[in-house]
């Protein structure tokens, strides 16, 4: 291989032809250089040694130009590799920030991601939700017809509050739990991490506008139960990325997508429908992670399901004694569902609230089903779900 | 035109050639703080241009070029010295040599693919540790020798 360097002395630019070459010849390769500079053949010479190359000696060309050989050494980089690689199965901490398809030079230190198993992060539907959720982004500011909202009893002025700060609390957590596990994730599956951040972006814009709503009335500050808490506090524990897939985006986002569709059915105005109309598509996107996120783990590692409903009954355990969703979220939804505090139209309330239960009961039944569990296994897992929702 | 001149491409810290403790028994901090100390700010003091003339040592000189810290328009190498191994561990003759083999093993060992090895070697600008070699010191030796003649004859 050779190189013509004309006059660029060693330390104007003949390196920038030199080094390139080096990586692409195996050690022990002979790199020719045609050089007119007076000041190489000393300054290559000095240079092999520093990079441990050895400089074979310089012979004339003709016309004032010399011709430098160097043998390439042992240390550097090697530009083998191939950048349509399939991930690895198991990834090494070491390549750190690297992409993947890139010749990494060794001697980086050890990264602390411990998310390197391509089974147990990756499933093949990820890459597709990452396009639809950027393609799917909106902006609370802009997309929401918050002038229609108008001034209600206070019965629902207060329901709506308390729904809205209901709503808010839980999304908190469903920011927070992805965050967890994103800087866990081996970047050669940065894929899933670029999702998450979808995700944690869709949450961020969701506690936005459900507490742009709570706000827009004047009602009494609503209430943060500690049911809700012990529930969400459950989750943050979770150490394991598939469980807390399994525990936030299948079982509470799943949950939730119910929810939000109770809210925008029932919603007192545009506004109040719209957000949760937009929130419930984002969320969707979520649980279709979470189920692909599951099945694909599931066919991959036998042993997954007892794990998860021991997941699932050990966040149970946390709130065993609890029988329903916290009362003042269960009375705002019964109020709001009622459109107004008139015992005729709480009881439609009330009936629309047991009705929500089945159907968020039916809708994880579902879903459980999609994700691979049997009939009986979905039956277990949904009704030890938590009355909290999420 | 040069604004800048340099006058040797390999070095040694001159406070320390004028010493007159240039043998092969300099202590290790000595030996350490000669390179580490004056010389090396000197050196790219040389090699910003702040002086009109100066000594740089080689690895210096082809480092500080490869990185792109020197403008080869304004600075000339006029004179490049035999070449000598600048920088060596020495140690008193009472060092146990069961002592003196734990070190040697240790440095050889070191591997320019360990993070941990590796800040240590790039601190010392090297890629591994070599056999150390004193021949390049000779006439530096003869120099002394004829100086401490001199004075004795003073």
């Amino acid at each position: 291989m050779a190189v013509d360097g004309g006059a660029l002395p060693l330390g104007g630019g003949l390196l920038a032809l030199v080094r390139p070459a080096l990586t692409l010849l195996e050690p022990g390769g002979v790199l020719a250089i045609l050089s007119r500079s007076r000041s190489v053949a000393d300054d290559l010479d000095s240079w092999c040694r520093a990079e441990r190359h050895e400089y074979l000696g310089a012979e004339t060309a003709g016309d004032g130009t010399t011709r430098h050989l160097l043998r390439r050494g042992r240390f550097g980089v090697h530009r083998t590799g191939d950048a349509d690689a399939p991930l690895p199965e198991h990834a090494d901490a070491a390549t750190g920030f690297a992409p993947h398809g890139t010749v990494v030079e060794r001697g980086g230190p050890v990264y602390p991601f411990d998310l390197v198993e391509r089974d147990r992060v990756l499933a093949p539907e990820v890459a597709e939700l990452y396009q639809q959720a950027v393609a799917g982004q909106w902006s609370a500011a802009r997309d929401i017809p918050w002038q229609t909202i108008g001034r209600y009893e206070p019965e629902v002025e207060l329901a709506v509050r308390q729904v809205m700060t209901f709503l808010a609390e839980n999304e908190l957590s469903a920011l927070y739990v992805p965050s967890r596990f994103l800087a866990r994730l081996h970047p050669a599956y940065v894929g899933v991490a670029m999702f998450l951040a979808t995700q944690m972006q869709d949450e961020s814009r969701h506690i936005d506008v459900f507490l742009r709503r709570a706000r827009a009335t004047g009602s009494p500050p609503a209430i943060a139960s500690a049911t809700t808490s012990r529930s969400l506090h459950s989750l943050l524990q979770v150490d394991d990325f598939t469980e807390a897939a399994f525990l936030l985006s299948v079982l509470g986002e799943g949950t939730f997508l119910d929810l939000l569709a109770f809210v925008e059915r029932f919603a007192p105005d545009e506004a109040t429908a719209e957000l949760a109309r937009r929130a419930r598509i984002d969320e969707s996107r979520h649980v279709h992670f979470g189920l692909a996120h599951v099945r694909h783990a599931l066919a991959c590692d036998a042993t997954l399901y007892p794990r998860l409903e021991a997941a699932v009954r050990q966040r149970a355990a946390t709130l065993a004694g609890i029988a329903g969703v916290p009362a003042p979220v269960q009375d705002a939804l019964t109020i709001y569902a009622a459109g107004g505090s008139g015992p005729r139209r709480v009881a439609r309330g009330h009936d629309a609230f047991r009705e929500l239960l089945a159907t968020m009961h039916e809708g994880r039944m579902r879903r459980l089903r999609s994700a691979g569990f049997t009939a009986g296994q979905a039956t277990t897992i949904s009704d030890l779900h938590t009355p909290n929702f999420m | 035109m040069h604004d800048t001149i340099l006058l040797g491409a390999v070095a040694y810290d001159p406070k320390w050639s004028r010493s007159g403790k240039a043998s092969a028994t300099t202590s290790t901090s000595r030996a350490r703080r000669s390179k580490h100390g004056d010389t090396g700010t000197s050196e790219l003091d040389v090699l910003r241009a702040l002086a009109d003339a100066g000594a740089v040592g080689d690895l210096t000189w082809v480092q500080q070029q490869a990185a792109g810290h020197v403008d080869p328009a304004r600075l000339e190498v006029l004179y490049t010295t035999p070449g000598f191994d600048h920088c060596m561990f020495d140690a008193l003759p009472t060092l146990p040599a069961a002592k003196r083999e734990a070190f040697v093993r240790t440095l050889f060992a070191m591997s320019w693919d360990n993070p941990a090895h590796r800040r240590l070697l790039e601190l010392e600008g090297l890629r591994e540790w070599m056999p150390p070699r004193e021949e390049g010191y000779q006439s530096l030796i003869d120099a002394l020798a004829g100086e401490r003649a001199m004075a004795a004859a003073g």
